[in-house]
């Protein structure tokens, strides 16, 4: 809705202008309407003061105030500071406290390093996780290459107190971007005590782990070939083979003369041991049978 | 209703002849009828009181100044503290960047921005972009006179101080109105000077002239 009556701004309420491009519903107004902040006196502490002073004076002081007003070549600007609270300094006296320069490209620069640490803190946390990744993927090559079990970016988990102080040595260097190395090497530093004996660990896992994969591997194909059956081979032409060495005349056990006699065994008793024989057989079969 | 205000801290941006001097005009000529206005009334005021200083590259308020208005020319010193010592008065200065020197905003000059409210002294700078307006100048800058501005959204939202969603509505109705009538003269279209006033410190913005 618009207001036809453009009051001075204080107590105005233009139409807002609420769609970007579709805006032909909004009337427009005329100068006139927006030229009352320029209308009336202004009205201030010092303004007040000086006009009731000056109303005070009789018309000869008030001309020879004015006289001393237009020569006023000399008049020391302290003079006319009434020491007013000046909200619309809008921190002035601090910058000039803090010396910054007047130049504005010098200002933007000084306002970008003069920046508070906890502003670096969101990049600082995602430098530190990109670094976490790109480690991964190092330490996977580097594990592969060695057969090991790649890790994964859980690997790089860390206490709230260690990612506390990567985070502030991160941000300090983004703060100081152009300072010495030191902080550049704090932070290396700060990596390396965090990260190296972590992923030492990690390795010497993995090769343990290997290791004992490996014994047992070995240990089950050891017991694996025991229980092979016999393959059936070619016929092996045993006459091809080179006889086994008939051991030398010397060598050879001597033969003893037996004495027969000693030996002959009582018919009977030489049919009674092969009746023997042949139960001792016919029970053996007896027990295969069954 | 006592008829008192605070002082404006003004900023006019636009390209070339999109009417800035044209409205700059139209401002000075208000600030003369109130002098007009309070002569008229009698009342005795100090003398500097009511003055108009301007800073005229073109030469166009010649018509308008006054008996103990102030015209600074490029390269005067100490023409600041010429604004410090008046009261209820207006500095208006076309084409502002010719007027600081590299970007040196002196102490002086912040001291203007600074008392301007308790001194009553209403600024207003015109510029042919929201670049070329330093950056520390735009923390004081309430009201916006936005005219027809080359270079992109981005630049212009990022520079203007104020609710960047409305500038940037804002911006988009001045392309938006001056692109859809491109094959004829945009003066010829819009004779009186088209714009939109932004106030910074309510977040409104009104068509003007269109």
């Amino acid at each position: 809705m618009m207001n036809e009556d453009f009051t001075p701004i204080q107590q105005a309420d233009p139409t807002i202008i609420k769609n970007g491009i579709n805006n032909d519903k909004f009337n427009s107004v005329t100068f006139d309407k927006v030229a009352g902040i320029f209308d009336h006196e202004k009205g201030s502490k010092t303004i007040d003061k000086e006009l009731n002073e000056f109303g005070d004076f009789s018309s000869t002081e008030r001309e020879e105030i004015n006289d001393k007003i237009n020569h006023n070549a000399d008049i020391n600007l302290d003079d006319l500071d009434n020491g007013t609270e000046s909200s619309a300094f809008d921190g002035l006296d601090e910058l000039d406290e803090l010396g910054i320069d007047d130049t504005a490209e010098q200002l933007e620069n000084e306002e970008e390093a003069v920046g508070e640490l906890e502003d670096f803190f969101s990049s600082a946390e995602f430098i530190i996780w990109i670094m976490e990744i790109i480690m991964v993927y190092g330490m996977n090559f580097y594990l592969k290459r060695n057969e090991l079990d790649s890790i994964g970016i859980e690997a790089f988990d860390k206490s709230a107190r260690e990612q506390k102080f990567l985070v502030r040595s991160w941000a300090k260097v983004l703060q100081k971007r152009n300072t010495k190395i030191s902080a550049e090497m704090e932070l290396l530093f700060a990596l390396g005590s965090t990260y190296v004996m972590k992923l030492k660990g990690i390795v010497e896992a993995q090769k343990l782990r290997k290791e004992k994969a490996d014994f047992e591997a070995q240990k089950n194909a050891h017991k694996n070939s025991k229980k092979k059956p016999v393959k059936k081979g070619k016929v092996v032409d045993i006459s091809k083979h080179q006889k086994p060495e008939q051991p030398k005349e010397e060598n050879k056990p001597k033969k003893t003369k037996i004495n027969k006699d000693n030996f002959k065994l009582n018919k009977d008793e030489e049919i009674e041991e092969v009746a023997e024989e042949e139960k001792e057989e016919n029970e053996v079969l007896s027990i295969v049978e069954e | 209703m006592d008829g008192k205000r605070a002082s404006n801290c003004i900023g006019i941006i636009g390209t070339n002849n999109t009417g800035k001097t044209v409205i700059s005009e139209e401002i000075i000529k208000r600030f003369n009828a109130k002098r007009d206005r309070i002569k008229k009334n009698g009342k005795k005021y100090p003398s500097n009181y009511h003055k108009l200083v301007v800073f005229d590259v073109q030469n166009r308020y010649e018509e308008y100044m006054r008996d103990g208005d102030i015209n600074i020319m490029i390269g005067d010193d100490g023409w600041e503290k010429k604004i410090l010592a008046l009261r209820d008065s207006m500095f208006v200065a076309d084409d502002f960047k010719v007027l600081i020197d590299d970007d040196r905003i002196s102490k002086d000059l912040l001291k203007v921005f600074g008392y301007r409210m308790e001194y009553g002294i209403d600024l207003v700078f015109i510029v042919w972009h929201p670049t070329l307006i330093p950056p520390r100048i735009y923390k004081f800058i309430d009201k916006y006179y936005l005219f027809r501005c080359n270079g992109n959204d981005k630049e212009f939202v990022s520079r203007i101080n104020g609710d960047k969603e409305t500038i940037a509505k804002c911006k988009h109705i001045l392309d938006y109105n001056f692109e859809k009538h491109t094959e004829e003269s945009y003066g010829n279209l819009y004779p009186n000077f088209p714009f939109i006033f932004y106030d910074t410190g309510t977040n409104k913005a009104v068509k003007v002239n269109f």
